[in-house]
């Protein structure tokens, strides 16, 4: 059964937290650096409209999730610093676990611990390795229990966690990891590569699976520009994502730049996710976007699913 | 005759200003209403003494070894802003190939003045007068053309769009700087680089465009230059003004001083705020950096100086590559 759907999400502390909280989560990831012209922009009654557009791109994505009948949900996080340490850092690791868990709660906001658990599809992460693998990607495998090395209190990323909440997604999931933090990064040409051959190891099971990113767009969360937005390279992404053209996001990687820092590193998630949809022959369908200094990332929402 | 050289330089107008006064007036007119950066507070009177001096010293090196290798002509690779073209015809690539003289001012100094002065105004003062090789344009649109490049034909200089400023800033400000004298003539290839326009050449085309000027002017008889004018990374009066992206600069100078430009194709693959600003004169540094490539492969640029002044917006650099055909010694 190939892939049958896919999701994209940006990642923000900001969109798991209600709107009344957003001033505290703007002052833990923007801090004081000095802001662009245009989050001046961001009044009380802005951020309450896009509240209200979040609040509805998230139902949205949480009905259609439920509406593909999903026997598993392969999830594409970036690691920072929680699951590995700098003893062993993967460029691509799949998780073949039974369950991993993590804990979102932010001390800077000063939330009490919260961990989840969810349940993984250990058989069919094991697959995907081995045909991965097989398929010219040297990926690294859990196949144990979990144990988080660079964060061991906390687990797994808030951005694996935190959708799979919002979303209720209930099916079980494959975690993988794609390296976008930790220098030398993955080129950003595997990506298109890596998606297309995560679909052909799909086509190789029985099973109805999604693929959900959680990461991106750009932005840079507690650096030197916390709080921009690139939001014409975030454009240029969703446009190129949305015309099948995921290929292309390949060499953004290839150039350096203030502006490629932080979050934007994480649009590796959505070149894979993108690929893996367009070799599947799911149609895309950019639902939203808004850059987002409160957030400090650009936020979008994208699908794929058949018409 | 091969390219014998080549080198390439920032020309953001800060860097034609001698007084911290002059670089204030500059920041104030090209900041626009952008938050600056807090780096700001450091570059009071001393600071902009230092670049002012540093500033010298990089034209002038660049000077001295265009100087020495004894170009007949430099192909001068150039960005316009609202000075030959505007909406209503803007080329990718133009090259100007035709008999009258390129004239107009360069601003050395003017922003010094208060008010500033207005080089228009004083051409005796700030009047530039650039000669042009016409027969190595035409050599240079022909094979452009026949190596499926789709460069536009000027044989009239073009008509003003800003008349008072008359040509690109790009050609007239910095050559009066780095030609030995102004009687070495040029050709300009004019590269489109304006901010935020997505029908714009890619950083791959940039290089095969310069691979191309290197193969036409391998046989030609003259001593040919090459010089690309603009950049590095800067967005005078968008919202990146004064925050320059001193990463991207420092990784382009990385790969033109490792022999590796080709790594540079990438740029302007995928559009954002960070090369679709300013930063996209980089574009004019390509060509020259492919050509050399081609002429010696894996030749190494010299970096001769390179800041950031966030009060000139713009990440300042000026790099030369190692000239390639000695000019003869004089017995």
């Amino acid at each position: 059964m190939p892939l049958v759907y896919g999701q994209a999400i940006s990642f923000s502390p900001l969109l798991y937290r209600p709107r009344e909280r957003w001033s505290d989560v703007r002052a833990a990831l923007v801090g004081n650096i000095v802001q662009p012209r245009t989050a001046a922009d961001e009044t009380p009654e802005r951020l309450d409209t896009y509240a209200r557009r979040l609040d509805d791109a998230f139902w949205l994505a949480g009905e259609r999730l439920d509406d593909a009948h999903l026997d598993a949900l392969v999830v594409l996080v970036a690691d920072d610093h929680r699951t590995f340490d700098d003893s062993n850092t993967p460029q691509l690791h799949v998780f073949a676990g039974y369950e991993i868990w993590g804990d979102p709660a932010r001390a800077d906001l000063g939330e009490a611990g919260d961990p989840l658990v969810f349940h993984c599809n250990a058989h069919l992460a094991a697959h995907l390795a081995e045909e991965l693998t097989r398929d010219g990607f040297d990926v690294s495998e859990t196949s144990g229990m979990y144990t988080p090395l660079g964060d061991p209190q906390r687990g797994v990323v808030p951005a694996l966690i935190e959708p799979l909440r919002r979303l209720a997604a209930d099916a079980p999931i494959v975690p993988i990891h794609i390296n976008c933090h930790v220098e030398p990064h993955i080129s950003g040409h595997r990506m298109a590569p890596f998606g297309e051959a995560l679909t052909r190891a799909l086509d190789l099971t029985p099973l109805r699976v999604g693929v959900l990113v959680s990461g991106g767009l750009s932005g840079q969360p507690g650096d030197t520009m916390a709080g921009w937005v690139d939001d014409v390279l975030d454009e240029w992404v969703l446009g190129r994502l949305n015309t099948g053209r995921s290929a292309q996001l390949g060499r953004i990687f290839d150039v350096r730049s203030q502006m490629l820092r932080g979050s934007s590193r994480e649009i590796r998630l959505w070149a894979a996710a993108g690929a893996a949809c367009e070799w599947a022959g799911l149609r895309p369908h950019a639902d939203e976007y808004i850059p987002l200094h409160h957030a400090a990332a650009g936020i979008g929402f994208m699908h794929w699913r058949n018409d | 005759m091969p390219i014998v050289f080549g080198m390439a330089s920032s020309h953001a107008p800060s860097l034609f200003a001698q007084t911290y006064e002059g670089w204030q007036r500059l920041w104030g007119r090209f900041r626009g209403t952008t938050p600056q950066p807090p780096e700001i507070e450091n570059e009071g009177p001393e600071a902009i003494a230092d670049f002012v001096a540093r500033t010298a010293v990089a034209f002038a090196t660049l000077k001295r070894e265009l100087t020495a290798a004894k170009p007949d002509v430099v192909i001068v690779l150039a960005g316009d802003q609202n000075e030959w073209f505007d909406d209503a015809n803007l080329p990718n690539l133009m090259i100007y190939a035709g008999d009258d003289d390129i004239v107009g001012f360069h601003n050395f100094g003017a922003d010094d003045h208060d008010p500033p002065l207005a080089p228009w105004d004083h051409p005796d003062r700030f009047g530039v007068r650039l000669r042009v090789d016409r027969a190595l344009g035409d050599r240079l649109l022909d094979g452009l053309v026949r190596e499926g490049f789709d460069v536009a034909i000027s044989r009239r200089v073009p008509v003003h769009q800003a008349p008072r400023r008359k040509v690109p800033h790009a050609l007239v400000r910095p050559l009066p700087l780095v030609l030995p004298n102004l009687d070495v003539p040029i050709v300009p290839v004019m590269m489109k680089t304006v901010e935020r326009s997505p029908a714009i050449l890619t950083g791959d085309r940039c290089l095969e465009l310069g691979r191309a000027l290197e193969a036409i002017c391998r046989d030609l008889p003259q001593r040919i230059a090459l010089y690309g004018s603009g950049g590095m990374s800067h967005d005078p009066s968008g919202p990146l003004a004064g925050w320059v992206d001193e990463p991207l600069d420092r990784w382009f100078i990385e790969q033109l001083t490792a022999g590796t430009p080709a790594e540079l194709g990438a740029l302007y693959s995928f559009r954002s705020l960070a090369t679709e600003s300013g930063a996209g004169e980089l574009r004019t540094w390509l060509p020259v950096a492919a050509a050399l490539d081609a002429a010696r492969p894996g030749i190494r640029a010299t970096l001769v100086d390179y800041f950031v002044a966030r009060k000139s917006t713009v990440g300042n650099g000026w790099v030369t590559w190692p000239e390639l055909v000695p000019a003869a010694v004089p017995a």
